[in-house]
């Protein structure tokens, strides 16, 4: 009997608090929408994020999006590439665990084209990428040195754990070989070496889409000081959403261990 | 009546654990209070754990505690009176745990970046803990009464060497102990326990116990220092700072992350059971996460198996040794 009780109230607990849930998210997208009528008038996306990150103590140099269990938009995360050229930040990586992304990979560019209108120059395909390989570097036009360049990388849940795991055996295999004592292993040649195999430094600030809050198994030996900061979902993002994410990032504090 | 029970459980280890930390408590009164103190619920909170309790409840939750020093500065008190609070909350957080049916608690005690602060307050930190490692193997009684299995995860050849020696009687003592389980990072990183993990697998391979095609993601979990305890399924970091700050890196990746606003001496039930919550509310979400992470463990070859006893058995006869090393 009281058992059910307990029962019963933990059942409408939880109810009230999906109400609740919902309420708030029909809020969110009714002031979005608000905000949309009124983004008519504003000024130039661009200029506007990057005389407003000034204003930040930092910037991160390489942001992440997790984009956990959502549905992919294109759209939205070619927009969130866009802006951080706009904020100066020159790595964006996009994460899903089910490697959804990485197989459609020629979405996100086509997104990537049309966001820019055809201005591509100043993406460069992370090393990982299908792209990277089609698309030469050639950052410089004419002799002229584009100002901000970002490298785009898309990784999946095998580039984690995954990741260390093939280097593991690659240091085996140079163990056999004689190249390399297991006493002389530690965490500075790991790391190196999966910078060699990455590209990318570790990121300072992970984007997690949606209600979860969890790395999905983003990356493990790179987020160490990974900051996680949560987006109600990359559906519709818009420049202020990500405006507020940089500057909650940007008030951050890091004491590393001290 | 059960409830009463399992609130006796840890109070020593716990308020053992709390002291490793804690910097100036008298030997008396941490004794005095492990023995008298009881539940410190409500009996709002105790029916609100009952409700909470109707739901799934991670098995294992892991525990960053964070902000003692701030603490202590919002306050005006010195640094070693937030951590003093800090351990006591500790201890309440642990009973905490037993009360909702959390067997399996891991908490962020020392990490080895922590060696960095000032040569005093580690040196403090180094004393005090030798003390309390002392205290607890005077009162192994209850431990094996309760059942609490004690281990310490991190390099343990980072620390003195006496507290080498404690530390491997304490987690000897306890190994068959199975009720509930409280993990120690003490002088432990994530990174460090990658690649130890790593330079173990490479050592196997040298000796001819592993091939080169035996490595696997289910493999390196195993050279793990957690290897014996299952992934934590909640993760609760305190003092507003949403990082990871080299902790669990490898095990988290499909747990429910919680980052509770408060600092850790003002972590309430209220916030557990808030976190806990939260894990009610995203488990179902995390459970293809965690499926794709077991498909990606990979075969375990009879080698490896082998390999892994061995690992295990040549660990714990470190620990002997360094139980019986004359210091």
């Amino acid at each position: 009997m009281t058992f059910s009780l307990y029962r019963v109230t933990w059942t409408l607990l939880h109810m009230l608090i999906s109400a609740l849930h919902f309420i708030e998210c029909v809020w969110i997208s009714v002031r979005k929408k608000l905000d949309l009528l009124h983004k008519k008038c504003t000024e130039d996306e661009y200029d506007f994020i990057s005389r407003y990150v000034k204003l930040f103590d930092k910037v991160p140099s390489h942001l992440v999006v997790i984009v956990g269990n959502e549905s992919i938009s294109y759209r939205d995360l070619a927009n969130v590439a866009v802006w951080c050229i706009a904020a100066g930040i020159s790595f964006i990586s996009f994460y899903d665990h089910h490697g959804n992304l990485k197989k459609n990979e020629t979405e996100l560019f086509r997104a990537l084209s049309e966001v820019t209108k055809g201005h591509l120059d100043n993406i460069i395909w992370g090393k990982k990428t299908k792209t990277h390989g089609l698309i030469k570097r050639n950052g410089t036009k004419n002799g002229v040195i584009s100002t901000q360049k970002l490298h785009v990388n898309i990784f999946s849940l095998s580039d984690g754990k995954g990741a260390l795991v093939q280097l593991a055996r690659s240091i085996c295999q140079s163990a056999i070989s004689g190249q390399i004592k297991s006493a002389d292993i530690n965490q500075d040649i790991i790391d190196t070496k999966l910078q060699a195999e990455m590209d990318i430094p570790d990121p300072e600030l992970a984007l997690i889409c949606g209600d979860v809050c969890s790395t999905y198994g983003f990356l493990p030996w790179q987020i160490r000081v990974t900051e996680f900061l949560q987006l109600q979902s990359h559906h519709n993002i818009q420049v202020k959403d990500f405006l507020l994410l940089l500057m909650r990032y940007g008030k951050c504090a890091q004491r590393f261990g001290k | 009546m059960t409830f009463h029970c399992a609130v006796y459980f840890p109070k020593l280890v716990v308020l053992w654990i709390i002291s490793i930390l804690h910097l100036k408590i008298s030997l008396p009164s941490l004794v005095e209070m492990s023995w008298i103190r009881d539940s410190t619920l409500s009996w709002i909170q105790l029916l609100c754990v009952k409700i909470i309790k109707n739901g799934r409840v991670p098995k294992h939750v892991a525990f960053i505690m964070d902000g003692n020093r701030r603490y202590a500065k919002k306050n005006n008190v010195q640094k070693v009176e937030g951590h003093s609070q800090g351990f006591e909350k500790l201890a309440e957080t642990l009973q905490w745990c037993l009360d909702l049916g959390i067997s399996e608690v891991t908490v962020y005690a020392f990490s080895i970046e922590n060696f960095k602060r000032s040569q005093e307050e580690v040196d403090a930190l180094m004393e005090l803990s030798r003390q309390k490692f002392k205290q607890l193997l005077c009162e192994k009684d209850k431990l094996m009464e309760h059942g609490v299995c004690i281990r310490i995860i991190g390099n343990l050849s980072l620390l003195p060497q006496d507290i080498q020696k404690l530390i491997a009687q304490a987690m000897i003592l306890t190994k068959d102990n199975n009720k509930t389980f409280l993990n120690v990072a003490f002088a432990y990183t994530a990174r460090e326990e990658m690649a130890q993990a790593v330079q173990a697998v490479v050592s196997g391979v040298e000796d001819g116990a592993l091939r080169v095609s035996d490595v696997t993601q289910k493999l390196l979990s195993s050279c793990m220092y957690t290897s014996t305890s299952p992934d934590p399924e909640l993760l609760i970091r305190t003092s507003g700072e949403v990082r990871l700050s080299d902790y669990m890196l490898w095990q988290v990746s499909c747990s429910c992350i919680y980052f509770a606003d408060v600092l850790w001496p003002e972590f309430s039930i209220w916030h557990l059971l808030a976190a806990i919550i939260k894990f009610q509310r995203s488990y179902a979400q995390l459970v293809p996460v965690c499926q794709a992470d077991e498909m990606a463990n990979g075969s375990c070859s009879e080698r490896s198996s082998v390999f892994q006893t061995r690992l295990a058995a040549s660990r714990l006869a470190t620990l002997e040794e360094l139980s019986h090393a004359i210091s």
